[in-house]
């Protein structure tokens, strides 16, 4: 086989792949959000609820305003907006294979391809809501724009892969125990609390911020309030912690989906 | 022509490995109309996955120079609680055609009225089977996989049906697995019995069916 043949064999199967993830996040589009463009707003109205809760929360408890001069609400809207998007994004990541199975049917749709699907359609929503919500406090006088945008993007986009390599590694390990789908709850609604949400993890004592610097959740959080405010610097958290989280997920993630596949498909 | 070469396939059971084929080395003619005949779980649904390429073998490879539908017959690539104009549009997408011309088609083929608005959930078996039926000869493929001819609603339809039939053949051939055998007969040049995980070619249509009675 020539190697410009070969070329064009790439160029054709990439072709039927755009396709397929194209179709796919359409379809996924109407699935999530329902015909109506009010489907939409819905992404936007839990962040919004709770960012608005918890100001009030954080004003009712005779707090003033977050440490190291944050304002408040880009400290909270970020934290509580990568929170969200990474639970949807894991959550959504996970299902990918279960909700889609009778579209592996078609032969140009791999299993990949239905969590690249929603990975991607997730992501944007991500984007998107962070913008609408940060925009918007902006445009209202609520915050002023972040110091770093494009570290700030790059941090998104490190929440999303966190999200998606714990989604796949979820989706591997429910498809053989499912009942680790009923811990799933309890756990997101554990990990709103110890995830450098409403905190940082400077403001904890010592023998606190040792166990939970292990959290990469913690982490991403962190960086992205880092990349917002230029005046604060990442404290004890790194690029290269989640990294590895994303590195092991991801693999560990595919590599059971492939191991169980075939027990998969017996149903 | 599709190649089957050393293919092995097994599924993960709680007592091992349950064996559907065992390296089963094959060409399937698809120049040709072709029946594919054996009892109940003896792997035909199976080998009709595996020859689309909508299963992956466990070894071995499977090749094919023509191009094949999906794997037509049962209810899957339909998402239940999208509408039949929304799984059109999908299918039309990954096949690269048209999804206007597409839904238009169906919607005049299938006759599915206003049901092809509705949620896949709410038809009857007949009604998937005609949306399926309509979208595949929309796309037009080389060769189609068929797993039982379903038995498509009234005899106005079912006229319809024969007649698009009629042209498919004249452009097309396909893979057929039926428990039929006037099916078999009217349609099929060439019979594969699969017993056991094997495969044996028949060229004469009525020795098949006769082997096929015995077994």
């Amino acid at each position: 086989m020539s190697a410009t043949r070969s070329f064009g064999d790439l160029g054709r199967s990439l072709t039927v792949q755009g396709r397929v993830i194209y179709a796919l996040i359409l379809r996924e589009m109407q699935s999530r959000f329902g015909r109506s463009n009010i489907g939409y707003l819905w992404a936007l109205v839990e962040p919004l609820l709770l960012v608005g809760v918890f100001t009030l929360g954080y004003v009712a408890i005779g707090r003033r305003s977050p440490p190291q001069g944050m304002e408040f609400l880009p400290f909270l809207a970020t934290s509580i907006i990568a929170y969200l998007s990474m639970r949807n994004i894991a959550s959504r990541m996970s299902s990918a294979i279960e909700s889609n199975r009778s579209l592996l049917l078609f032969p140009q749709v791999t299993p990949f391809d239905l969590m690249l699907g929603r990975l991607l359609l997730e992501t944007a929503t991500f984007i998107a809501v962070f913008v609408v919500i940060i925009g918007g406090g902006v445009i209202l006088g609520f915050a002023s724009p972040p110091d770093r945008p494009f570290l700030l993007l790059v941090t998104v986009i490190y929440t999303a892969l966190l999200g998606a390599g714990i989604g796949m590694l979820l989706g591997a390990i429910t498809m053989n125990f499912p009942w680790v789908d009923h811990f799933m709850r309890p756990t997101w609604r554990l990990m709103l609390w110890i995830s450098g949400i409403f905190f940082t993890l400077k403001q904890l004592p010592m023998s606190v911020q040792d166990i939970l610097v292990w959290n990469p959740i913690l982490h991403v959080i962190e960086l992205m309030r880092a990349a917002y405010f230029a005046q604060v610097e990442p404290y004890r958290v790194s690029y290269g912690y989640v990294n590895w989280w994303i590195l092991i997920t991801t693999f560990m993630g595919l590599l059971c989906e492939r191991m169980f596949r075939d027990r998969r498909k017996e149903k | 022509m599709i190649q089957l070469q050393g293919v092995t396939k097994y599924y993960r059971t709680n007592d091992g490995r349950h064996y559907v084929f065992r390296d089963l080395t094959e060409d399937i003619p698809t120049d040709r109309n072709v029946g594919i005949l054996g009892r109940n779980g003896a792997g035909k649904s199976t080998l009709l996955r595996i020859l689309a390429k909508a299963e992956a073998p466990n070894r071995g490879m499977v090749r094919s120079n023509v191009r094949l539908s999906w794997p037509m017959g049962f209810s899957g690539g339909f998402q239940g609680s999208m509408s039949g104009a929304d799984n059109i549009r999908f299918i039309a997408r990954i096949y690269g055609v048209n999804w206007r011309d597409a839904v238009d088609f169906v919607q005049d083929f299938a006759e599915l009225g206003e049901y092809m608005h509705m949620p896949i959930k709410t038809y009857s078996s007949g009604m998937r089977a005609r949306l399926a039926v309509g979208m595949s000869f929309f796309v037009k493929f080389d060769c189609y996989l068929i797993d039982e001819i379903p038995g498509v609603g009234d005899s106005r339809f079912r006229r319809r049906f024969t007649q698009s039939f009629g042209e498919l053949k004249k452009r097309s051939t396909m893979i057929l697995i039926s428990h039929s055998e006037a099916t078999i007969r009217k349609i099929c040049d060439v019979v594969f019995l699969l017993n056991d995980g094997r495969l044996e070619r028949y060229d004469d249509v009525d020795e098949a069916l006769r082997l096929y009675r015995q077994m």
